[in-house]
């Protein structure tokens, strides 16, 4: 038997009354918007080079440049670039334009069936470092500053280990190096993707790749809603009440959402390096992970180095991150670390101008 | 040699110049007719007996399972398809139809993905009671503590807080990467067999199946790498000049 509990009925008749209402204010609103209201990624911006559906974009500046090297942002190919610039008066990427910063970035599209191939090798040599080469001879410069966040931070540490020569700073963004760096923290709640990944077999995953051929980006998506499963569970209901009682609220979440819906498939190949390789052996910290033939050796990294990382951050734990510290070959490595959580330092505005001005001024001293 | 003959019938007195003793031939061929009969019949029990013998009993259970929901959901999922196998995977005869065993295949991942949503409600069912558990527990300690809510919505965001903790630990649990497992294995088998009796569609059709289509891909993707790497081997060749380039280079892609 429930035992009795002491809540005063008249309030809380009160409160279903006032929830009654918010969810009737929350439904009206939401029935205003369509989804072509609903507009990410609206910095301008032109596109400078294509190869097949990987584009590389180049930010209209704003105003007079700070510096005169370029800056490529590299995202994760399980996700959109977009989510860096989900809304314009909280834009990772105008920021970063706003600063002064010549502002260049990859769109690696959606994946097809014929894509399934491309293995992280491929997503190195073949497509970031072609674009890094095409930076190049357009602002007449050696080398450019890489800024990787997530898995791209990934691909960056490996072009940057291989051609040193072509990126004079190396930027990372919540950046995974240590994949069992989760074992050392052991947070309850954190790291799920990694005890996800441990508990399948090498086997399980190539019989994944050889059934779907790309990993679709649904199935990180349900990996994603089982990291946080009330947030999973309460979304579009408590917090979408919540969020409707304000369009700007809402029409954050509903961007937020859209940018969710847009998940690109996983290349095959690049799933079975992603999670067998990374995720399960943890090679990279080893020194032992391969691309294109070649080992991936993080002492070649001898620029300067910003690390940002977040102490929150459930996705991709902070040890996870930091590790890269007692790895690279550079003596100018700088760790910052953010509030928010892995998504959050990107789209909240404290966080974004926080990493602004860290970014802009760590660059103008080098 | 008719004329000689007529010639001796007529010298002879009429007597016949062969010898036949038709009873006896006759009795003979019945003999030999009968043994081929029986030769036959024998073979033919043979056959029967090998069948029998061989789908007989995989038949029983086989219709033992289909006539009984809970052996298909909870027995032994591999079972349905071996058995079914050997009754009709005969060596094959090159002139005799063959039906193909491979699309019985599907029933074993089929069977196990009812299970494993059967084993996952009763685990869950598990998960959601304990949560109901810890919230009758937090709210005995409350009434005993006579600790009064703020009203409804703390109740609530009270629950949410055990479930979420609750379906994390279970989400984390080795019960459940077991469950997870199981269901990607079957799952991703029973995609594959689906793909073989698609495939076996196309070939009828003259439509190309997904298997030649991810050959080509493999030769085209070898082909770029060739490229990439004759590219990079050119380039290496020729040093790099700094006057203004192109704007853009051509898409390669």
């Amino acid at each position: 038997m429930i035992p009795h509990h002491p809540v005063d009925p008249m309030s809380a008749m009160l409160e279903l009354v006032e929830t009654g209402t918010r969810a009737a204010n929350a439904t009206r609103m939401l029935g205003r918007v369509r989804d072509r209201d609903v507009d990410v990624a609206t910095t301008p911006k032109e596109e400078v080079h294509r190869i097949g559906s990987k584009v590389l974009y180049r930010f209209t500046p704003q105003r007079e440049k700070l510096l005169p090297v370029p800056v490529l942002v590299i995202y994760a190919l399980v996700g959109r670039y977009t989510v860096l610039d989900l809304q314009e008066d909280r834009s990772f990427l105008r920021n970063l334009v706003d600063g002064g910063l010549d502002v260049y970035v990859v769109d690696w599209g959606h994946p097809g069936r014929g894509d399934h191939l491309d293995d992280l090798g491929d997503y190195v040599e073949l497509y970031l470092d072609e674009f890094v080469d095409v930076i190049c001879e357009r602002h007449d410069v050696d080398a450019i500053n890489l800024f990787g966040i997530c898995q791209g931070g990934v691909l960056s540490l490996c072009h940057a280990a291989l051609h040193p020569e072509k990126i004079r700073n190396l930027l990372l963004g919540v950046t995974p190096v240590d994949f069992h760096g989760d074992l050392v923290e052991g947070r309850p709640g954190h790291g799920f993707m990694n005890v996800w990944a441990r508990s399948l077999e090498r086997e399980d995953i190539d019989l994944m790749v050889d059934a779907l051929g790309n990993l679709p980006g649904d199935i990180g998506g349900i990996a994603f809603s089982m990291m946080t499963p009330l947030r999973s569970l309460t979304k579009y209901n408590l917090t979408l009440v919540e969020v409707g009682q304000n369009e700007a609220k809402l029409m954050n979440f509903l961007r937020m959402e859209k940018w969710l819906a847009d998940r690109p498939a996983h290349t095959g190949a690049a799933a079975r390096q992603w999670l067998n390789d990374l995720y399960k052996e943890n090679l990279l910290i080893k020194g032992e992970f391969t691309v294109d033939g070649q080992k991936v050796d993080l002492g070649n990294i001898t620029m300067p180095v910003l690390n940002i990382y977040t102490e929150t951050d459930h996705i991709i734990p902070p040890r996870m991150t930091t590790a890269l510290e007692d790895h690279v070959g550079t003596e100018d490595y700088t760790a910052l670390p953010v509030k928010g959580g892995h998504i959050g330092v990107f789209v909240s505005g404290r966080a974004q101008k926080q990493v602004q001005e860290n970014v802009v001024d760590w660059l103008k001293s080098r | 040699m008719a004329e000689d003959e007529k010639a001796g019938e007529g010298a002879g007195g009429g007597a016949p110049a062969f010898d036949i003793d038709f009873t006896r031939t006759l009795q003979q061929f019945g003999q030999l007719s009968a043994a081929s009969v029986e030769m036959w019949s024998a073979w033919r029990k043979t056959w029967a007996s090998l069948l029998q013998e061989r789908g007989g009993p995989a038949l029983e259970a086989t219709m033992r399972r289909m006539v009984d929901p809970s052996a298909w959901a909870g027995g032994d999922a591999r079972g349905v398809a071996e058995d079914l196998e050997q009754v009709f995977a005969m060596p094959r005869l090159a002139d005799v139809l063959a039906v193909d065993v491979q699309a019985f295949r599907i029933l074993e991942p089929s069977l196990e993905l009812l299970r494993i949503g059967r084993d996952h409600t009763m685990v869950a069912t598990q998960v959601w009671t304990e949560a109901c558990r810890r919230f009758q527990a937090r709210l005995e300690e409350a009434r005993k503590a006579r600790r009064r809510f703020d009203g409804p919505g703390e109740v609530v965001d009270l629950w949410n807080n055990i479930v979420d903790d609750t379906l994390i630990e279970f989400n984390r649990s080795e019960h459940f990467a077991d469950l997870q497992r199981r269901f990607v294995r079957a799952m991703m088998r029973y995609r594959i067999e689906q793909r073989h009796l698609a495939e076996k569609v196309c070939e009828v059709y003259d439509l190309p199946t997904r298997t030649e289509v991810d050959e080509l891909h493999r030769k085209v993707h070898e082909l770029q790498r060739e490229v990439r790497r004759l590219r990079r081997a050119a380039k290496a060749e020729t040093p790099r000049e700094r006057p203004q380039r192109a704007r853009a280079r051509s898409a390669t892609g």
